[in-house]
């Protein structure tokens, strides 16, 4: 299979570069933040804040509004996946981006409560101005709904929390975010002091929900319905290591991805009783017209159910996306750390990479039994002046307390310092590579990984 | 190490400039024309500025009404400067009891020039009113929709409770 392709089976398409430069992101967020962030200085927000009490409150109320709102349009915004941005960033970069910032608008959502009661009890009790902001104004009842929801999804969201509850609860909760954007925009154009009465202000607040809500259909619901129109499904399936299978998609559809080796694809199986379970697998092989290789370890939920699919179930495929791709490895000499899974990414990228790269594949395992595509990785490394050093058993109970610290490294690897790294496994294994690496005196430019966003 | 940048570099600086400076200039543009900061003037309260419409309920009365509330309220009157905002020209009177606390205030001059001035003005008024008699200052919330008229209306009274 690895080097006797018949002469119709080719390499897809590569991803597109994207049109942003960074010159361009940087504009757009500068601009961005201004526009909205501006008007309540243009309306004397500074001021206010030094007069009086009621005022004070009533400028921090309004200028924590307008933050969480902003926030919140960035964080929506980046969940749309748009191609541009993914290939500008990756997206684990943007999920990650749209953890950080959900986190702050719900931080800015409390600060916008807090100030809000405050300023409407200057001139009455709080419990008055609490039943006023919960209902007794016009508008106030869905917007204390929406900010609920709102902060439901950050609690939710948190990884204490997250863990433990299954997949589907959390992503149904999220989805209560649509909602609380939804309930809690009147109350901002209406009681909003920066749009109430500033026409100009009041328009471009609409046109940019307007704008995001266009964008989010279309971009990211109208990507779900042209995945499933076009889906790829399962050519062959195959077990191998402990709990792991080799699945293969292919498909006509096959020939609109653009792709390439280090990718992951999120994949839907079209199934009744799964069919809104999206999930991110990294690719074990470079994406060819053959099809798309994924090799999956079975940890229950999904992973579980995509093991046990017939041959020919309908799978729809978003992407493949990431940036860990062969281009920006740029023909260095490589060193390759994989755990678990990771070695999917490893072993689809030792695919595409040259000679002069002279790869060095570290591949971590709990035991013997986990290691998988071990002859595959052997001859594809020895293609390109490589070698693969497997580093099995528990972590307790290995010859060396820390397999990734600089003097371990060195010895396996003498000359790391020339090499450029890649790394793919679980999240344990990415901080303690990482950690060992820069330890070592490796840039951090040097070093590629995807980071976890879960 | 060999580093394949990604370079902007490659791009023409036409391309690298032009959207940057195009969205920067939008969002000025956008910025400028928004309201801004609220802009009130006081007039010099002892001037009769004749170019101001004064279609208002009472000018000054200084005996009061009939209402034996009167002997109370009343006992010092105390008028306000002429605020000029964007919507014309709001001046009240403050009228303090016995105390030299304020019980009540009579709008002397409200901008009644255009429809909506006077909508807004024949529901805000009446709300202004009740809040600053309650709360005996001219330090009440503005009302939603009004919020300028409240603003001069507050510092008209202000004046008048500062000179007083």
């Amino acid at each position: 299979m690895l080097n006797d392709k018949s002469p119709e089976v080719r390499q897809l398409r590569r991803p597109a570069r994207s049109a942003l430069l960074d010159i361009d992101v940087v504009a757009i967020m500068a601009v961005a933040t201004m526009v909205v962030m501006g008007v309540w200085l243009r309306h004397g927000g500074v001021d206010m804040l030094a007069g009086s009490t009621l005022d004070r409150w009533t400028s921090i109320s309004r200028l924590s509004g307008l933050f969480a709102s902003f926030t919140g349009l960035v964080g929506v915004a980046l969940s749309i996946r748009s191609t541009q941005v993914e290939r500008k960033f990756g997206l684990d970069t943007m999920y990650n981006w749209h953890r950080i910032l959900g986190e702050t608008m719900a931080i800015a959502l409390v600060v916008h409560i807090w100030s809000g009661v405050m300023s409407w009890s200057v001139e009455a009790s709080v419990w008055s101005a609490i039943r006023d902001l919960t209902g007794r104004e016009p508008y106030m009842a869905m917007a204390t709904v929406g900010a609920f929801f709102i902060l439901v999804v950050a609690f939710t969201s948190l990884r204490a929390v997250r863990r433990r509850m299954s997949y589907e609860t959390w992503y149904f909760m999220h989805l209560l975010s649509y909602a609380g954007f939804a309930l809690a925009f009147s109350h901002t154009i209406v009681l909003g002091g920066d749009f109430n009465e500033d026409p100009i202000a009041r328009w471009m607040w609409i046109v940019v929900h307007i704008g995001l809500a266009v964008w989010l259909v279309i971009g990211r619901w109208g990507r779900v319905v042209r995945s499933v129109l076009k889906p790829l499904h399962i050519t062959n399936l195959e077990s191998t290591g402990v709990n792991t299978v080799v699945v293969t998609l292919g498909g006509p559809a096959l020939e609109n991805l653009r792709g390439d080796a280090g990718q992951f694809c999120y994949l839907r199986p079209v199934m009744r009783r799964s069919w809104w379970k999206s999930n991110p697998y990294s690719m074990s092989a470079a994406p060819t017209t053959d099809g798309l290789r994924f090799t999956i370890k079975d940890r229950g939920d999904a992973s579980q159910t995509l093991g046990t699919l017939p041959i020919g179930t309908r799978v729809a495929v978003e992407g493949p996306y990431g940036t860990c791709t062969p281009e920006v490895l740029a023909g260095n000499k490589l060193l390759m750390i994989a755990g678990g899974v990771g070695i999917g990414p490893i072993r689809s990228l030792l695919e595409r990479v040259g000679p002069e790269t002279e790869p060095v594949i570290l591949y971590r395992a709990r035991s013997e039994k986990d290691l998988v595509h071990v002859e595959e990785l052997n001859e594809l490394a020895v293609r390109v002046n490589g070698r693969v050093q497997t580093i099995v058993g528990p972590t307790s109970s290995l010859a060396v307390k820390d397999p990734f610290s600089t003097a371990v490294l060195l010895t396996s690897v003498p000359d790391l310092q020339e090499r450029e790294v890649v790394v793919a496994g679980p999240e344990s294994l990415l901080f303690a590579a990482y950690k060992g690496l820069r330890a070592a005196g490796i840039d951090a430019l040097d070093i590629h990984f995807e980071r976890p966003w879960w | 190490m060999t580093r394949n940048k990604s370079a902007d570099d490659q791009f023409p600086l036409v391309r690298r400039l032009a959207p940057a400076v195009l969205l920067a200039s939008g969002g000025v543009v956008f910025l400028a024309l928004v309201d801004g900061p609220e802009n009130m003037i006081i007039l010099n309260p002892s001037s009769t500025t004749g170019s101001v419409s004064s279609s208002s309920s009472s000018t000054s009365n200084p005996t009061g009404s009939t209402s034996t509330q009167e002997l109370t309220c009343g006992a010092a009157r105390s008028t306000g400067a002429q605020v000029e905002f964007k919507w014309g020209i709001v001046q009240v009177e403050a009228l303090l009891d016995g105390e030299g606390e304020l019980c009540e205030v009579e709008v002397l001059q409200f901008p009644d020039a255009d429809r909506r001035s006077l909508a807004i003005n024949n529901f805000a008024l009446p709300i202004l009113h009740d809040a600053v008699v309650v709360a005996k200052n001219a330090n009440v919330q503005a009302v939603s929709g009004a919020t300028l008229t409240s603003r001069a209306y507050m510092a008209s009274l202000q004046f008048a409770l500062d000179n007083s």
